[in-house]
């Protein structure tokens, strides 16, 4: 289980995340949502390693990891994609999620693991496109074959709908469905709110960097707060602007 | 009390001329996002040509000081922006800043063209003999000039960005050109503005710099570049801070000048150099403590690497030992003296491929490792091939030292700090006398030139010089077959990843730090191997290894390929030998104006040149009877030149015929072969666009940039036929199989 407790995030005057803690089981799918500028990606960063929290603390089974080295975290089981797509454009397809491979603890080796990857995702075809020359939608699928090389506990996906086709997104949702199965965690943040009710078992809403709800999609759906925070309200907006 | 009064007034007037030269540094990094490394050669060449107006033809101090200010600098930023610099939309960070230190070369080069360096150019100060007498202590006019202009300046910047309309759009073209475009700004005339005031404030240090010493191009370009310390004190961003930064220099620069004579005897060698290496520390030492840039995003580069292949990897290292071989003999001793630096300079240019052209870390101190290298290998003097495996480990372990602070640097930082290391050793370490650890004397260059040993095994004796040119060049073939083997495993691509998705590679699991540092302390060993090699085949000395000597090498490396180890021997054979001065005489002059503008040229090929020898190399080595018939027919001329039948020039160039004749004659017979069917033409096609640098074997760009980035070739067509069956409907084929 993945664990953030009270983490706040400020560059300069501007708090990006203020005292946020959720947890993501493993073997389900967790949503994270909001409007741009939440702190959602903000949010990953310090999950992963890649900005650090002005406090506050992030675990993974338990392990403090919040001080740990972005490799370390992903060795330990933590891996993610990029809203911005992140691949190593010279690279094949097949290379960019052999790269990734965890060599310890296993007999497969890096080729045999993105062979079986790309399987799983269905984009064998693709094994010996360079990287950069792969459209968008099937790049992110190769950014979480990436992910999944590393043996993750616990994925984050950030965005990894945005730019596919709304078949792609069907059967992303598939593969999102199976990758749980499996027994992996997935931490999914994505604005395509029908896919997030479809595949999460909790979701939580952020907002100007604040936790504004959490709950199944049933109770998210409903929560008023959250309908303000996309669409706005003028009670909501009075006492946001009371807010000291 | 007075000797530090004087110090610190004239300390004073070194940090204003310091301040002017780093502000317009600044002013042209924020508006344009370009780091001009050339920012001292401009100010070099400026001061320069005011010498030529002012003292050579005698023009009055102000018209001269118009022409050159307000003239000949403006235009000159205008149309670098206009011609160069504008059509870099796009690349990279580092190539931007490669095209400017190609700018820097050609600068050079040009200035040297002009005004021949033999002949001395006294250039006097402002209000020369004047002296202001202030509490016992004697300032020239020509420091308040000085002091004059630099607050001059930074109110006419402060004014010029926060007061009028121009400076606004100026530092809104900083955060998004696109908006401030989309806003009614024109970021063009910003850039073009901000190019123009950068080029004549540069021009206005050059000329307040020039009295402090002769003219002369490469110190007066090095005293300017002292300057980007100030600048990036000022983090390349914030003037004031740029003032602070060109404040402690000044006042570090001349108290260290005044009071380090003062050092007792036995200490004052070690500092001899130190003054000069001051600006360099001091750049050293605030990109170490500054505090790290976040992770941003990628830019999509055009350049690519191609994985290269072990046949023809192997056969690339074979022709290099056996040409090596045939040539040798031919080869009169007073030859072998000019083109002995050909290896040694390719193997450093080899180091650069797995660093700068794998990984992107742009290091601009190959040469320094070259050096430590080649000083390792003369202290060792062991005549074992074995020795230049300590010259190996010995800058190795250099090249790791300075991975460490590089580690938190990245792009432009990366190649200051390397700059910073390159110029200190240059200026301080390598003047060291003679010193003892223990009772292990150690003495770096020597008093001069290095004496090394050439290598000896049973048997075979490398020492003559024709053995030892065969020597070199197994020597390179095996550091080209190092660096094929590197880009070929998963440590290679590990480096690939690093440079290509900085932020994703460490959330793959992998150590980012340790690849860093394992990459620099193997092209650092490789290097060392290189300055071994190198002053094994003629002296070396302290300038064979500067900072300045080190640039033509990163060029000709870029220009051919930086991810190719092709274009390494380009740069042994361009650089080393006297091949080129042989066809065009007169050449050095002006080879470096050619590698310098060459370079500037390189936005329009980032992949380099050897790229495009690709495909010649493909069309031979596919058809056997013209592969067959060039190797006949050059083992047939290498005959007849050892039958003493014609003299190495006629030799020479039948061979380079042979070589150009080939692929001609290959592509002649490809098109001529059998007929063919529509669907080979298209595999053909797809076949040549691959060929032609095509990002995937398919397209010449990826799809959505298609058209875009290059022209639209037939190619594509082609290739977007086929990918949509097309093809089958040109044939009549069944219909429905297209799927649109």
């Amino acid at each position: 289980m993945l664990e953030v407790t009270g983490v706040t995030v400020r560059f300069g005057g501007l708090m990006a995340v203020r005292d946020v803690s959720l947890s993501a089981p493993l073997g389900t799918v967790t949503g994270l949502i909001g409007p741009n500028g939440a702190g959602k990606t903000t949010l990953f960063n310090v999950i992963t390693g890649l900005g650090a929290p002005t406090s506050g603390r992030v675990s993974l089974d338990g392990v403090d990891i919040t001080r740990l080295a972005p490799h370390k975290r992903a060795r330990l089981g933590l891996s993610r994609t990029f809203q911005a797509l992140q691949l190593f454009g010279t690279l094949t397809v097949a290379e960019n999620i052999a790269l990734a491979a965890r060599r310890k603890g296993t007999a497969e080796k890096p080729h045999e693991c993105a062979a079986r990857l790309l399987e799983f995702l269905g984009i064998g075809h693709l094994a010996d496109t360079h990287a950069h020359n792969v459209p968008t939608g099937q790049a992110r699928l190769v950014e979480l074959g990436r992910a999944l090389a590393t043996a993750p506990k616990l994925v984050l996906l950030d965005e990894p709908a945005s730019g596919q086709d709304p078949d792609e997104t069907e059967h992303f949702k598939g593969l999102l469905r199976q990758i749980a199965a499996d027994g992996v965690g997935v931490l999914l943040v994505e604005h395509d709110i029908p896919l997030v009710m479809g595949v999460c078992s909790q979701i939580h809403v952020l907002d100007f960097g604040q936790l504004i709800a959490r709950g199944t999609p049933e109770e998210i759906r409903r929560d008023e707060r959250v309908i303000a925070a996309y669409l706005g309200t003028e009670e909501v907006d009075t006492t946001e602007a009371a807010a000291p | 009390m007075d000797t530090f009064l004087s110090l610190t007034v004239s300390g004073l007037a070194t940090a204003a001329i310091y301040a002017v030269a780093a502000s317009g540094l600044v002013l042209t990094y924020t508006t344009t996002g370009t780091f001009n490394f050339a920012h001292g050669a401009i100010g070099m060449i400026s001061a320069f040509l005011y010498w030529q107006l002012r003292f050579d033809w005698g023009w009055p101090t102000p018209v001269a000081l118009v022409a050159v200010l307000l003239v000949a600098g403006p235009l000159f930023g205008m149309g670098l922006e206009r011609v160069v610099m504008r059509r870099l939309e796009g690349t990279s960070e580092i190539t931007r800043l490669v095209v400017t230190i190609a700018l820097l070369l050609g600068l050079l080069g040009l200035s040297v063209f002009i005004w021949d360096p033999g002949v001395g150019r006294p250039m006097r100060n402002f209000f020369a003999g004047n002296v202001v007498e202030v509490g016992g202590i004697r300032i020239p006019w020509h420091q308040f000039v000085a002091l004059a202009v630099a607050a001059a300046v930074a109110v006419g910047l402060r004014i010029l960005l926060y007061r009028t309309r121009s400076g606004v759009a100026m530092r809104a073209s900083v955060d998004n050109r696109t908006l401030a475009a989309l806003n009614g700004a024109r970021p063009e005339r910003s850039a073009m503005l901000a190019w123009a005031i950068g080029c004549s404030l540069a021009a206005l240090s050059g000329i307040l710099i020039a009295p402090t010493l002769t003219l002369s191009a490469i110190p007066l370009t090095l005293l300017i570049i002292n300057a980007y310390g100030a600048a990036v004190f000022g983090r390349l961003k914030s003037l004031p801070m740029t003032f602070v930064g060109a404040l402690v220099l000044g006042l570090l620069n001349d108290y260290a000048i005044g009071y380090l004579t003062e050092l007792p005897d036995d200490l004052e060698p070690y500092f001899r150099g130190f003054v000069a290496a001051i600006p360099a520390i001091l750049l050293f030492v605030v990109l170490l403590v500054m505090p790290a840039s976040r992770l941003g995003g990628v830019t999509r580069s055009r350049e690519i690497s191609v994985k290269p292949g072990w046949g023809g990897s192997l056969g690339l290292a074979a022709a290099v030992v056996i040409g090596t071989a045939m040539i040798t003999p031919l080869l009169r001793t007073s030859d072998l003296v000019s083109i002995g630096r050909v290896w040694g300079l390719a193997i450093i240019g080899v180091s650069m491929v797995p660093l700068i052209g794998l990984c992107g870390q742009l290091s601009l101190c190959q040469l320094t490792f070259a050096a430590w290298g080649a000083i390792a290998y003369a202290h060792l003097q062991w005549d074992n091939p074995l020795a230049l495996g300590w010259a190996a480990l010995v800058a190795g372990a250099v090249g790791a030292l300075v991975a460490l602070p590089a580690l938190r640097l990245k792009g432009i930082y990366v190649a200051l700090a390397t700059a910073a290391f390159a110029v200190l050793c240059d200026r301080w370490l390598f003047q060291f006398p003679p010193f003892s650890i223990g009772s292990h004397e150690f003495d770096l260059f020597q008093n001069g030139t290095l004496e090394v040993v050439r290598p000896r095994l049973p048997g075979v004796d490398f020492s003559g010089p024709k053995a030892y040119f065969l020597f070199a060049s197994i020597v390179f073939a095996l550091a080209l077959l190092a660096v094929v083997a590197v880009r070929r495993s998963t440590f290679g691509e590990r480096l690939i990843a690093i440079k290509e998705g900085p932020a994703a590679v460490a959330t793959c699991g992998i150590d980012v730090n340790a690849a860093k540092v394992a990459v620099f302390a193997l092209s650092a060993a490789i290097a060392g191997v290189g300055g071994a090699v190198l002053s094994g085949a003629e002296p070396a000395n302290n300038s064979t290894f500067d900072f300045v000597a080190g640039l033509p090498v990163l060029m000709v490396m870029v220009i051919g390929g930086v991810a190719s180890v092709g274009s390494a021997i380009a740069t042994g054979i361009f650089l080393g030998s006297p091949l080129m001065s042989r066809i065009f005489p007169g050449f050095e002059r002006w080879q470096n104006i050619l590698v310098g503008f060459s370079g500037v040229g390189l936005g329009k090929n980032p992949n380099g040149f050897t790229a495009d020898l690709r495909r010649p190399s493909t069309l031979v080595k596919r058809d056997p009877v013209v592969l067959v018939g060039m190797l006949v027919a050059l083992l047939a001329l290498w005959g007849m030149r050892t039958a003493e039948l014609f003299t190495n020039g006629p030799y020479v160039v039948a061979s380079l015929a042979v070589l150009l004749a080939a692929p001609i004659v290959a592509g002649r017979r490809a098109a001529t072969a059998a007929p063919v069917t529509e669907a080979e033409e298209t595999r053909e096609a797809v076949d040549a666009a691959r060929l032609a640098g095509a990002v995937d074997g398919r397209l010449s760009a990826p799809p959505e940039l298609l058209g875009l980035t290059a022209p639209f070739q037939d190619t594509d067509v082609a290739v977007l036929d086929e990918v949509i069956d097309l093809v089958e409907i040109h044939d009549g084929g069944r219909g429905d199989r297209v799927r649109i």
